[in-house]
């Protein structure tokens, strides 16, 4: 299958305090064409800076250090602003967190739809049969009604079907969706994930979406990543991680996740806390410090990249007696 | 069992300048009872964050009654309600703006004492570091700003804050939400090995069902303002028998099937009868006229709603 | 405190009105000549080594004049200021923190006062009691009255609803430590930068208002007065006019430059 979006040893540091420090660290990942592929960690993992380097969105006290990122074969880190402009919306879309701060208060739903394409050459009417057409695949029932509505009148739920309409609009190749449903309630977080798959896989659009809950992610992608501390530390079919996952931060992260099934007894908590970006050392593993089955080399030496089968991982414990293969 | 907070066909609405009503909470009535973890579930608009500033006294009702103690809260005056301000604590969801950062976190943990003229400044002082040791907090944050902190060492403050006068009741409005999932595992840790140490009564404020499943007694279910549902845990995640709650459970286990309903309401519809009518597989017609009341239907589960009322005198 | 002093405009600022403000505190204690001796041989002199900053029209020596002069304009840039605050900062905060009623009929009352021009007030003053200091420190402080109840007033607007006052609350604060302890702090360096700003507007109008003769009366110097003075000989004697509003633009600015410099800091 064709790979829309490659990324390569891809390194961006940024400026604290004058310092550069490496905000996202070597890593690799990959999404093939019409896949939904999830990338999750918690905040200061990197994944919301390495979502926006892919749409050209870094802070400007930012700096990439080495890796490229292509996007449909073509390197994004070598783009000036036209390329921009000829990429972003037609190849390449995002969605954010907070739906009300993406639309303009001022101006009716239907019409930031239609204005969605519009920048690229459509003629308003076919523009608005799209916008319509978009507005039922996400599942609005009165179309009419709600094309005329303005973003304070529609609900959380709803301004974020509408995002994905725009985003959708000029049929990119790569929808990233940075967080799109923590900002909403429960229920409707399902409702909106469901539809974004749907439609995108409907239209052949590759999903990216980055999240801090792995299992609500694991409803919708095939594939997922997981960050901690810049680095990628392990990738593989959402089902398998879910069930068994090999890298001990994974695994610590969801047995110290509360259910019903925990309940009387101690949550095994992760002990300590995610350390600031500034008081990062790039030394050895960067969750040696928080893990339970640490050995001295963790703290000292970069675990490698391994692989067994689907599953890439990264971490001292996977021998290669176990299958664990460099890559 | 003895009751600590009762709510008594409780109602608010806020009204702004220009008249306009805005019913928040409809004919509440709850009772929790001491040394339980009571857990008000609900998404938002649900009115539950309302419902924790009741509870504290920040707002008052405008019908209906409020318990503490069976005492009326909102009768309270002077050494009664100082009383009642100590025994009633909150903690709040956001760890960064819920903390003065003007304030070092010694003064911020002493304040509730010197509210209460607890102790001399000696005194209070170790009382502090005492707190800190508490709630795991390293004494070399006593004299920093807030902003030196990340978020789950803020919410330790602010735990901190809330149990140094030895509370009786806690509310905690989604005092976990914010946080980072492994992070989460040590606060939620931390509220129960307290609760039994020190003897509290929780009522946990949330919109995450996994949270309520792990550390919640009994569950009261919220929606649009009215208590749809009130049940022991296990017996509601079973169990649920309204409608509202069956779907909350459905999306918050990771079932494969598509239960998730076609909420699209649009904010200002406010129709007469049971709030969940227009979505409901088994509204009726007098579903969307009147307003079922909570009523027990099985042994200490409460329900509002009349097709579970209809097959409760079936079945009796 | 060493971020104040590393903050350019603050810096600069104090620098500015330390010069003035050592200027009119010398003439406390020494001045030149007696600022109100006429000498007609000396009439419009320019800059000697008898009289460092020449004479006026009436043969006055200008640098004690100036140093009497700043003093008073000075003095009633403080008093103001200080009564814009005492009775503006109360009110204000009544007003943003109770809300509702209170806030509507303060708001009422401050907006009236805004809205008469500074002139008409001093000229009302100067009616009912004659031109004197006190006509003027009762028209200065009107003036800057609004300026600080507004300022309160949107300060505790913003700040009593933030999540820790609503803690606070919770917890049983009374009215006065929540005011004290949670709200004033966070508001303090805009009022300082009101506190500034003001001072400065108070001594520009003073002067404007002695300009037109409705302050301070001659022989008393003022800026005002002498800025008066000066502009029938602006092209013959010079020196006349520059240094009295070469210290009113020193004065002035050096004002505006701490509020500059406050604002930046609390960025």
């Amino acid at each position: 299958m064709k790979k829309v979006l490659e990324i390569k040893n891809y390194s961006l540091a940024l400026n604290v305090n004058g310092l550069l420090k490496q905000a996202v660290n070597n890593i690799d990942l990959y999404v093939e064409e019409g896949e939904a592929v999830a990338l999750v960690g918690e905040s200061g993992c990197g994944k919301s800076l390495t979502a926006l380097s892919i749409a050209g969105l870094t802070p400007k006290k930012s700096q990439v250090l080495s890796g490229e990122i292509l996007l449909n074969q073509e390197n994004v880190l070598s783009y000036h602003d036209q390329d921009w402009r000829r990429v972003r919306g037609n190849e390449v879309s995002m969605i954010f967190q907070e739906p009300m701060t993406a639309l303009d208060p001022l101006y009716k739903v239907g019409l930031q739809i239609e204005e969605a394409s519009t920048i690229h050459g459509l003629s308003r009417k076919k523009a608005r049969v799209r916008a319509q057409q978009l507005m039922e695949k996400v599942g609005f029932n009165d179309i009419d009604k709600v094309y005329k509505m303005y973003p304070h009148q529609l609900s959380g739920g709803m301004r974020q079907r509408i995002l994905i309409c725009i985003a959708l609009m000029e049929s990119p190749t790569m929808l990233i969706a940075d967080e799109p449903t923590t900002a909403l309630d429960a229920m409707v977080q399902r409702q909106v994930l469901y539809t974004m798959k749907d439609v995108s896989s409907s239209m052949n659009t590759s999903l990216l979406f980055i999240s801090h809950d792995l299992d609500l992610v694991s409803q919708v992608c095939r594939r997922v990543y997981v960050m901690y501390q810049g680095k990628i530390v392990e990738s593989g079919l959402c089902h398998d991680i879910l069930v068994e996952p090999s890298h001990p931060y994974t695994r610590d992260l969801l047995s110290s996740m509360p259910s019903i099934h925990k309940r009387g007894k101690e949550l095994p908590a992760i002990k300590g806390s995610v350390p600031s970006l500034e008081s990062r050392k790039n030394k050895g593993c960067p969750f040696a410090p928080r893990c339970k089955q640490a050995m001295p080399i963790c703290l000292e030496i970069n675990p490698p990249n391994t692989q067994k089968g689907t599953r890439k991982a990264s971490c001292h414990l996977l021998k290669e007696e176990n299958g664990w293969i460099p890559c | 069992m003895d009751t600590m907070l009762a709510f008594n066909d409780v109602s608010f609405s806020y009204k702004n300048n220009r008249g306009r009503v805005k019913k928040v909470l409809q004919n509440i009535n709850l009772t929790i009872n001491k040394g339980e973890t009571f857990a008000l579930i609900g998404e938002s608009g649900s009115g539950k964050s309302t419902l924790a500033e009741l509870s504290s006294r920040l707002l008052l009702c405008d019908s209906g009654t409020i318990t503490f103690e069976n005492q009326n809260i909102q009768k309270l005056k002077g050494a009664s309600l100082k009383a009642f301000y100590k025994n009633v604590q909150i903690v709040f969801q956001d760890p960064y703006s819920s903390l003065d950062e003007k304030k070092t976190i010694c003064s911020l943990i002493e304040e509730p004492l010197i509210i209460h003229h607890v102790g001399n400044k000696k005194e209070r002082l170790e009382m502090v570091k005492a707190m800190m040791d508490e709630v795991g907090l390293s004494q070399m944050y006593l004299h920093v700003l807030p902003t030196k902190l990340s978020g789950g060492l803020r919410q330790r403050v602010a735990i901190a804050i809330a149990l140094i006068i030895k509370p009786s009741l806690v509310i905690l409005d989604e005092s976990v939400s914010a946080l980072d999932v492994s992070i989460q595992a040590q606060v939620l840790n931390l509220l129960v090995s307290l609760q039994k140490k020190l003897n509290l009564t929780y009522l946990f404020i949330t919109h995450d069902l996994q949270v309520v499943g792990y550390i919640a007694d009994r569950i009261a279910v919220m929606y649009r303002g009215r208590i749809v549902e009130i049940a022991p845990t296990r017996e509601l995640f079973d169990n649920p028998l309204h409608y509202y709650t069956r779907n909350l459970i459905a999306a918050g286990t990771n079932n494969d099937q598509k239960e998730a309903q076609n909420t699209f309401f649009i904010e200002d519809k406010e129709g007469e009868g049971c709030a969940f009518s227009t979505l409901c597989q088994r509204a009726t017609e007098r579903c969307k006229s009147e307003v079922p009341e909570l009523v027990e239907i099985q042994q200490d589960h409460f329900v509002s709603c009349f097709t579970m009322l209809e097959s409760k005198k079936l079945h009796q | 405190m060493s971020v104040y002093f590393k903050n350019k405009s603050f810096v600069l600022g104090l620098i500015f009105i330390s010069l003035v403000f050592s200027l009119s505190f010398v003439g406390l204690f020494y001045l030149p000549y007696d600022p109100n001796q006429i000498d007609i041989a000396a009439k419009l002199q320019g800059v000697s080594r008898s009289h460092l900053l020449g004479c006026d029209n009436l043969g006055r020596d200008i640098l004690s004049r100036l140093m009497v002069g700043s003093r008073i304009s000075i003095s009633l840039g403080f008093l103001s200021v200080a009564l814009s605050f005492l009775i503006g900062t109360p009110l204000g905060a009544i007003a943003g923190y109770k809300g509702g009623k209170s806030d509507e009929v303060l708001m009422k009352f401050i907006d009236t006062l805004m809205s008469f021009p500074g002139i008409l007030l001093a000229l009302m003053l100067v009616a009912v009691l004659g031109p004197s200091f006190t006509s003027m420190l009762i028209a200065l402080t009107l003036m800057g009255l609004p300026r600080f109840a507004r300022v309160v007033r949107g300060g505790f607007l913003s700040n009593r609803n933030k999540t820790y006052v609503l803690s606070s609350k919770a917890r049983g604060a009374s009215t006065s430590r929540i005011i004290w302890n949670h709200i004033l702090p966070h508001i303090s360096i805009d009022i300082l930068n009101t506190a500034s700003i003001t001072f400065a507007t108070s001594v520009m109008s003073e002067a404007g208002l002695s300009y037109l003769g409705l302050g301070i009366q001659p022989p008393n110097p003022s800026f005002g007065q002498m800025l008066s003075g000066a502009q029938s000989y602006i092209l013959i004697a010079p020196h006349y006019i520059v240094s009295p509003a070469l210290l009113l633009i020193l004065l002035v600015l050096g004002f505006n430059l701490i509020g500059d410099g406050l604002r930046e800091i609390q960025q």
